[in-house]
């Protein structure tokens, strides 16, 4: 049943979204990812609000988070979802350009189930990419459903 | 007593006290004159007394003379005009003053010492009696005008005056303080101010000594006041200076805070902002060779892998510049660190790094240090790194690793047999950005020793090397011995 789930990507840059659309597409994931620009996005689709209140009910295998998007960014996402009661179980996968140890400490502190840099390397970051999405849209047994 | 010839001034008769008192002989007298026992520098003095006084020639004074020994002494004369044997002449009667004279001089000598004294003194010594338990009959001493502007009788007149001069802040400190003299217990001198009769305010400190009579009873107290202002001036001026130096570190210190923060803001953003473009350039590189391969002709293959290379290149940099800024501002975590340990476990990434080399690894005993341990093995990181790189030529590499104690410092040294330099650019060496070896020889970003030496100064260490062309070269870093260390 889990192969069915979506994955919700959180990315502002296009350019980012396309790469990790290409680097998801080599597993055949790629169609079954639902991509917002901003965390503000992020939290509508997730409460089934804005424009995604007639989306089909449920959450998603894995929410991809980029940590810097305009309006509400990746941490702020993550500890909404952390303070919702609906919400609180869905595993979230921090993304960032940054190495910088505060955004990671801080992203494990508000409980991320992971954290991806991503690395200049394509190839580095293809593998990330796979790997994430992988285990957490296929492998990973969610928590029983909520709703 | 001697009569005497008011022309000549010849003696014409002497009395035998006189005779006594000079030391001449009766007869030797009467052959001399009154110039005779004048001291020579007075003579001149009596000859110009003699023309204007001519009827009267000694008039009643004081004078010197000179006795027959040649010592002189202070007369107080007499003189008596009138006839002796016809002739005209005085009757002098002298005195010998020289010792009451001697007497005022020293008690004027006396006196002018004692009124300088209290002029210079800043303290003086009031007594205070104990009646029933109570002082009373406070006398002060004469140095209190110098002190406080007001005389002994000044405070006489007046029993409140020396609780009145004291200001209204500093009364209830002083009213009741020697108090407990009265019941015979020691009190600690006492600082305060009081206000001067010209209206300053000057701060004073007094010591209290008790008296007893003979059975160890406490009769009253003798209180000693010094003027203590110029102390207490430089004291407040200590404490201004000191208060300023703290605003200053103070304001420093958040300057400093601010200039980190900013900084810390800035690697922030360059870590996300200029990643992100090297990323898609990558990226899309990358999905180029993939996708397309088959239709690209060798050369526009050729440019792809110079696209990727350069976009690797500038990943390294920043990674490295970041890690550069860090290695500056990162809070040091000292600890007891075992730095054979630190020294093994990169030399084992490196061995599994460049599986293909031949490295000869002389690794000598190393002892445990206080320091940071993660910069410390970033330090060994870029020495061991960069002593593989550069002996990539060798086909049998040697890298020696050792230390060796000197009198204040550890020194440890990295040695291989690498290609070395020229010693002349060894001082640019240690510098960011600064590759003694063209990209084409040697791949790198110029910052890992750069790295090192922020990091070992940080340690308060220092980083020096020694090579020659083609011979190797030799890495030293030194940390500090702390006494803390010493087994």
């Amino acid at each position: 049943m889990n192969e069915l789930r979506t994955i919700l990507l959180a990315e502002d840059n296009p350019k980012d979204v396309e790469l990790i659309l290409e680097a998801l597409a080599d597993h055949n994931l790629a169609n079954r990812v639902t991509v917002v620009h901003d965390g503000v996005g992020a939290m509508e689709f997730l409460r089934c609000e804005g424009k995604y209140k007639l989306r089909r009910r449920g959450s998603p295998a894995v929410v991809l988070l980029d940590i810097k998007m305009p309006r509400m960014d990746g941490l702020e996402v993550l500890q909404a979802i952390r303070a919702d009661p609906a919400l609180k179980t869905l595993p979230v996968v921090m993304l960032t350009s940054s190495r910088e140890e505060p955004d990671l400490k801080r992203s494990y502190e508000m409980g991320a189930n992971a954290y991806v840099v991503k690395p200049v390397d394509f190839q580095a970051f293809m593998g990330a990419v796979r790997q994430v999405g992988v285990f957490w849209a296929v492998i990973n047994e969610l928590p029983p459903e909520r709703t | 007593m001697w009569v005497c010839d008011l022309e000549t001034l010849a003696f014409l008769e002497v009395n035998h006290a006189a005779v006594e008192k000079y030391g001449y002989a009766r007869e030797e007298f009467l052959t001399m004159t009154l110039k005779d026992i004048r001291p020579s520098e007075d003579v001149s003095r009596l000859l110009d007394n003699m023309a204007k006084l001519r009827s009267e020639l000694e008039h009643s004074g004081e004078w010197r003379h000179t006795l027959r020994n040649g010592r002189i002494i202070d007369v107080e004369i007499t003189p008596h005009t009138g006839a002796y044997h016809g002739r005209k002449a005085s009757l002098v009667i002298g005195r010998d003053i020289t010792e009451r004279k001697r007497a005022g001089e020293a008690l004027r000598q006396s006196e002018l010492r004692y009124r300088q004294l209290l002029e210079s003194v800043t303290s003086y010594t009031y007594t205070v009696e104990i009646h029933n338990g109570r002082p009373s009959n406070m006398v002060h001493g004469p140095g209190c005008e110098k002190v406080t502007g007001y005389t002994p009788s000044d405070y006489s007149a007046d029993p409140g005056l020396w609780l009145d001069i004291v200001p209204p802040g500093d009364r209830h400190m002083v009213q009741h303080y020697a108090d407990p003299l009265c019941e015979g217990r020691a009190v600690p001198a006492l600082e305060h101010r009081i206000i001067h009769k010209d209206g300053k305010v000057i701060w004073v400190r007094t010591t209290y000594v008790p008296k007893r009579d003979g059975t160890g009873r406490v009769t009253g107290y003798d209180g000693l006041i010094s003027d203590i202002t110029e102390r207490k001036q430089a004291e407040e001026e200590i404490r201004r200076l000191n208060a300023q130096l703290e605003d200053r570190v103070i304001e420093r210190t958040a300057q400093l805070e601010a200039a980190n923060k900013e900084l810390e803001a800035f690697s922030y953003s360059v870590s996300h902002d200029l990643r992100a473009p090297l990323r898609h350039a990558s990226g899309f590189v990358d999905l180029l060779m993939k996708r397309f391969k088959p239709e690209l002709p060798d050369k526009a293959q050729h440019y792809l892998n110079s696209i990727a290379d350069s976009v690797h290149h500038m990943g390294m940099l920043i990674d490295d510049l970041l890690q550069f800024a860090r290695t500056g501002r990162a809070e040091m975590r000292r600890s007891e660190t075992d730095m054979n340990e630190l020294v093994e476990e990169v030399s084992a990434s490196l061995r599994r790094d460049n599986p293909g080399r031949a490295i000869e690894w002389i690794i000598g005993t190393l002892p445990t240090v206080m320091c940071d341990t993660s910069m410390l093995t970033l330090a060994w990181m870029n020495l061991l790194s960069n002593a593989v790189k550069f002996t990539r030529t060798r086909e049998k590499a040697r890298i020696e690793i050792g230390s060796y104690e000197e009198k204040t410092e550890r020194v440890f040294f990295v040695r291989d047999n690498g290609v070395g330099f020229d010693m002349r650019y060894a001082q640019k060496l240690f510098g960011v950005f600064q590759r003694l070896h063209s990209m084409e020889q040697f791949e790198g970003t110029g910052i890992g020793l750069a790295n090192v030496r922020r990091i070992i100064s940080r340690h308060e260490g220092r980083t020096w090397a020694e090579a020659e062309p083609d011979k190797g070269a030799t890495f030293y870093f030194t940390l500090p011995r702390r006494k803390s260390q010493e087994p």
